[in-house]
C-alpha cells in the first residue's frame, strides 16, 4: 500500500511543541517574565499580586506536570464550511481540519492551591474569569481577551497556571510566561498571557464567553439562534478522527490499509476506538496495543491494518467510545428491517419497526455535523479514498 | 424567535440576504440573556 501522506501529528502521543495547533484571537504579546506579575481579585478573600517568581518557589505553591490534550471545537470545520459556510465566508473562523488538537506535558501549580493561597473563595464564588493579554477584534469592536471556567473545574484540581510545555519554557505564541492550563474543556478557555484572575458569581460576560463558542443543534438556524439558546462549548465530547489516508486519497493496496489517527473524550478517556471501511457497517476494534498509553484527560493515538478486499470508491469511518460509554455514532434511523433495500435513499423517519440499525447513509451527513456556529465538536469522521 | 429576528431586520432596513453575512447586530441584548439564564437556571447546576 502506499499512502501521498503521512501525518506527523498522530506518531507520538505526546505532540512536539512545533506541531502544537495554535489559535490566538489576537496578536502575541512580548512580556517580560522577570517583572511578571498577575493578579488575583473578586470574590476571594485575600486578593494578591502574585510574580511568577513567588508561583515557580515549591516552597509556597507545588509544582505538578499532567500530560493534557487540547481541542478548538472547530477541529475539521473544514468539512463543515464545505457543506455549508455558516458565516465562515466573511468571519474569520479558522478553516481546521482534523488538527486543531495537541497533547502537550504541561507544568505549573494547581489553581485550587492559588486560591487557597489568597484566602479561599469568598460565598457565592462560582466562576474563575481568565484576562489574556492579547486584544481581541470582531464584528468592529476590540477587548481584551476574556473568558471563564466554573470554581467546580477549579476544586478538582483540573485547572492549572503553566509555565512549560513539554520541558520547556512556554513558547511565546502558546502563552509566555504564564497561560491556564483547563482539562478536558475547549481550548478557548485555556487563556493565553493570563495576567488577571478574577472570582465571580456568574459565568463572564466578556464576548468570547457570552457570545461566541455556542453550539447549536442542526435543528437551529441562522435566524432563531440566540446567546442563550444554544450550549456553551466546554467540557469537550468524544470524538476521534482519521488523520492517514486523507480524503480522496489513492492507494495502491494489497488487501489491507493501514488507518492512523487520534481519539478523545473531554469527560472520560477513549476506550475502545472503533473502524469501518463500509461507511459504518461493519466496525473493527482497533487492538489496544495499536492505542497510546491512556491519561485521565488526554487523546489516544491509534493505527490500524483494516483488511480491504474491495477495490473503488471506499468509505472508512472512525468511531470511539469513552470509560462512560459515551460515542458518536454515525447516525441511526429505527426502521422496518425488510424496508432497508429499496428506502436506503429515502429519508428514514417512518420509525415503523422494531429493528435498530446502524444507518451510514451518506444522504443524512449534511444534517448530521450541521451547526450554525461553525463548531464541529460532536461527529464522526468519514474519509472516502479511491 | 425567526419572526422576531426578521422583524429586526426590517425595521434596521437590512436585507436576510446572503443568509452567509454575519448578523450586523448583536442576536440579543444583554438583559434579554441574563433574564433567559435566570429562567434556565444558569449555565450550571446549583448543586
Amino acid at each position: 500500500m502506499a499512502s501521498f501522506n503521512t501525518n506527523r501529528r498522530v506518531q507520538t502521543e505526546i505532540t512536539p511543541n512545533a506541531d502544537h495547533f495554535v489559535r490566538n484571537h489576537g496578536g502575541i504579546p512580548e512580556i517580560d517574565a522577570e517583572k511578571f506579575y498577575f493578579d488575583v481579585e473578586g470574590l476571594v478573600n485575600t486578593p494578591k499580586k502574585i510574580t511568577l517568581k513567588e508561583l515557580q518557589d515549591e516552597s509556597i505553591f507545588p509544582r505538578i506536570t499532567k500530560t493534557v490534550t487540547l481541542q478548538c471545537s472547530g477541529t475539521r470545520r473544514i468539512e463543515q464550511i464545505r457543506e455549508y459556510p455558516g458565516d465562515g465566508d466573511e468571519l474569520i473562523n479558522a478553516p481546521w481540519g482534523e488538527g486543531a488538537i495537541g497533547t502537550a506535558r504541561w507544568t505549573g501549580v494547581s489553581l485550587k492551591k492559588v486560591i487557597k493561597y489568597c484566602g479561599g473563595l469568598k460565598d457565592g464564588g462560582k466562576h474563575v474569569e481568565f484576562f489574556g493579554a492579547d486584544s481581541y477584534f470582531k464584528k468592529g469592536q476590540v477587548y481584551n481577551y476574556a473568558v471563564s471556567v466554573p470554581t467546580r473545574k477549579v476544586k478538582v484540581n483540573e485547572v492549572m497556571l503553566a509555565w512549560e510545555m513539554n520541558g520547556e519554557p512556554l513558547p511565546k505564541i502558546h502563552g509566555y510566561p504564564l497561560r491556564v492550563v483547563v482539562f478536558g474543556y475547549i481550548g478557548a478557555r485555556s487563556c493565553k498571557w493570563l495576567y488577571r484572575i478574577n472570582v465571580i458569581g456568574e459565568p463572564s460576560l466578556a464576548p468570547v464567553q457570552m457570545k461566541e463558542y455556542i453550539y447549536y443543534s442542526p435543528q437551529m438556524g441562522k435566524h432563531n439562534v440566540t446567546y442563550s439558546n444554544g450550549f456553551s462549548i466546554q467540557t469537550m465530547p468524544v470524538s476521534s478522527a482519521i488523520m492517514t489516508p486523507i480524503n480522496h486519497d489513492q492507494i495502491i493496496h494489497d488487501g489491507k490499509i493501514k488507518l492512523t489517527g487520534w481519539a478523545y473524550s473531554g469527560s472520560g478517556w477513549p476506550e475502545r476506538v472503533e473502524v469501518s471501511g463500509d461507511g459504518g457497517g461493519i466496525w473493527y476494534e482497533v487492538p489496544f496495543e495499536k492505542m497510546s498509553k491512556k491519561y485521565y484527560h488526554a487523546w489516544r493515538v491509534w493505527e490500524y491494518e483494516m483488511p480491504v478486499d474491495a477495490e473503488g470508491w471506499l468509505e472508512f469511518c472512525v468511531r470511539t467510545w469513552d470509560d462512560a460509554l459515551n460515542v458518536r455514532t454515525p447516525g441511526i434511523a429505527v426502521i422496518p428491517y425488510a424496508d432497508i433495500a429499496y428506502r436506503r435513499s429515502q429519508p428514514m423517519y417512518a420509525a415503523r419497526g422494531k429493528y435498530t440499525r446502524q444507518y451510514p447513509a451518506k444522504e443524512r451527513r449534511a444534517n448530521r455535523d450541521r451547526n450554525w456556529d461553525l463548531h464541529v465538536t460532536s461527529s464522526c469522521q468519514y474519509v472516502a479514498h479511491q | 424567535m425567526t419572526a422576531k429576528r426578521l422583524k429586526q431586520f426590517e425595521e434596521k432596513g437590512l436585507s436576510i440576504w446572503p443568509i452567509t453575512r454575519p448578523t450586523p447586530f448583536d442576536l440579543e441584548t444583554e438583559e434579554e440573556y441574563l433574564e433567559q439564564m435566570k429562567l434556565r437556571e444558569g449555565r450550571d447546576p446549583e448543586e
